[in-house]
């Protein structure tokens, strides 16, 4: 049986010009070689031509001639008034519109020689249209809302296995990851010797490809836990999308009144610092737009791989005479720092204990002295 | 020639031109795509329609962070979701109202009908609207990863069924 060095999947991306180019020349290679390899791919060549056995006639019709903002075209079906979203739009904008477009100056003749020729206010059509697109930004996407074709999942996945050949299990957790195209987030491996070794791993793969991952690293080992659990966090996506797309929209509006709207220094000033606000908010929540699709596209697996452990038998033995060779050294160096001690003791307050004696001792030596004779 | 973020940032000023040019350039693939997928011509039409008259609602907020291309089948998928949302709509995804032309093209709708939903979607990105896997995915909002494994079982799904025929 030939041995392929490229999956089926592998071989179809490579015919569509999707495959990455080490891989393509793999590809490329074995195609030369491969007999089954190139019936495959044949027969996925005569798929597309097949699918096109289906035409359709060419369109006849002319591009639609309707002016950029119309907003009676736009309304749809339902009246834009009786949108509940517009009428907060409408309040926010009224309110902005108070604030900043009433003080109505010339800001600088040097800002209007650069600037392009002032535009005339938003009219009021303008502004329905404006409110319009506004609210429906606001309503849920569709695409988003159910998760183009089902909802949005973030998986994670705990795998602890006991494994009797642990020397080649971080080897192999690598060939699955790659096979996947996952990636180890983290990987320790604590080595103890009077115990079993043990990987701890937080490893990611495509939510896709999630049950075939833990289905080769089971392999690896006995299975001792396993447990997975799904967030759906479909609500949380859109809802992001409806704040981001709001945020933008806001972003939008102040930066049209910047640009149709000449007024004091002080009003810009508020306007450009609303401006730098919400474009912070719009990239914190672009982050955790990014965030949460990285949740979404990769599944966490936390594994952990345990040696089956085997106790040496020489092990007390080589145990014994460390110790004994240890207890030796620190004899040896026992004995030296107490006679570097003593002669330490011996330089630094044997002068002192001298003057001590012989204050001290004079006097004694004396009255010795003196009781003797008496005594004689 | 110009490219299409080009005509697409002209559209955003506001040129005629760059609108039309655009227009000539997406309008037979944006039909094909509705044509497939909804009732009749006259709702492909409407539908393509739609979607450049929502090219040039939109026009004054575009931002180039996908290709034009990508950006204009958005907009069609959106609308075409919420056209699949109407109860006259078929249910299984492909138009029927018009008889192919050949055999073979009968025979190619019909076994695309049988296909799983979200893999003849994919499969018909792919083949008919010659969208990459990262356009796809884009589009769809799943990992690459996810697009290639259903095109491919998608493809071994009609090979299966186009050797029964």
């Amino acid at each position: 049986m030939q041995v392929h060095p490229i999956e089926p999947e592998e071989l179809m991306a490579y015919l569509d010009g999707e495959l990455a180019a080490g891989r393509a020349l793999l590809a490329a290679d074995h195609l030369g070689s491969c007999r089954e390899c190139q019936a495959l791919v044949a027969d996925l060549r005569r798929v597309s031509e097949r699918m096109l056995d289906w035409r359709v006639e060419a369109a006849e019709f002319h591009a639609p001639r309707v002016k950029p903002v119309d907003a009676e075209a736009a309304a749809g079906r339902r009246p834009w008034f009786l949108w509940r979203p517009v009428w907060a739009g409408a309040a926010a904008v009224v309110a902005l519109t108070a604030i900043l477009g009433t003080r109505v100056q010339d800001f600088g003749a040097h800002k209007m020689a650069m600037a392009p020729p002032p535009q005339p206010a938003a009219s009021t059509q303008q502004v329905t249209a404006r409110l319009e697109q506004f609210a429906k930004l606001q309503r849920a996407d569709p695409l988003v809302e159910n998760g183009a074709l089902g909802p949005l999942i973030a998986r994670t996945a705990r795998l602890s296995l006991v494994a009797k050949d642990f020397n080649r299990v971080n080897d192999a957790i690598e060939a699955i990851l790659k096979h996947h195209h996952g990636f180890a987030a983290e990987m320790n491996i604590v080595t103890d010797d009077s115990s079993a070794r043990t990987l701890d791993a937080s490893l990611r793969t495509p939510s896709a490809d999630l049950d075939a991952t833990i289905a080769e690293l089971k392999v690896l080992g006995r299975v001792t836990r396993e447990s997975r659990t799904g967030e759906d966090v479909t609500q949380q996506s859109t809802d992001l999308d409806a704040r981001l797309a709001n945020a933008r929209n806001e972003e939008q509006v102040l930066t049209d009144l910047m640009k149709h709207r000449t007024s004091r220094l002080s009003d810009v000033l508020e306007v450009e610092r609303q401006l730098s606000s919400t474009r912070g908010e719009i990239e914190q929540m672009e982050a955790e737009r990014k965030n949460l699709d990285k949740r979404i596209d990769y599944a966490r697996i936390d594994l952990q791989v345990t040696e089956v452990y085997k106790a040496q038998l020489d092990d007390n033995r080589t145990g014994a005479l460390a110790k004994l060779r240890n207890a030796s050294v620190e004899g040896v160096r026992n004995v030296s720092e107490s006679l570097v001690s003593a002669a330490a003791f011996a330089l630094s307050d044997g002068p002192v204990v001298l003057i001590w004696c012989a204050v001290l001792g004079v006097p004694v030596w004396w009255a010795v002295r003196k009781w003797r004779r008496r005594v004689r | 020639m110009e490219s299409d973020e080009t005509l697409m940032l002209g559209v955003r000023a506001g040129s005629r031109e760059a609108f039309e040019e655009l227009f000539a350039r997406f309008r037979d693939p944006i039909f094909g795509f509705f044509r497939r997928r909804v009732d009749g011509s006259a709702a492909a039409e409407d539908l393509t329609q739609e979607t450049f008259l929502a090219v040039l609602r939109g026009a004054k907020r575009y931002e180039p962070r996908a290709s034009v291309r990508t950006y204009l089948f958005a907009i069609a998928f959106r609308l075409l979701l919420a056209e699949r949302r109407k109860p006259r709509y078929q249910m299984d995804g492909v138009e029927r109202s018009v008889i192919p032309a050949t055999d073979q093209g009968i025979w190619i709708r019909e076994a695309l009908a049988r296909l799983d939903e979200s893999e003849r979607e994919i499969l018909m990105l792919r083949e008919y609207e010659q969208l990459s896997y990262d356009e796809i995915a884009t589009l769809l909002r799943v990992p690459v990863n996810t697009v290639r494994s259903r095109l491919f079982r998608s493809r071994m799904a009609l090979r299966a069924l186009l050797q029964e025929a």
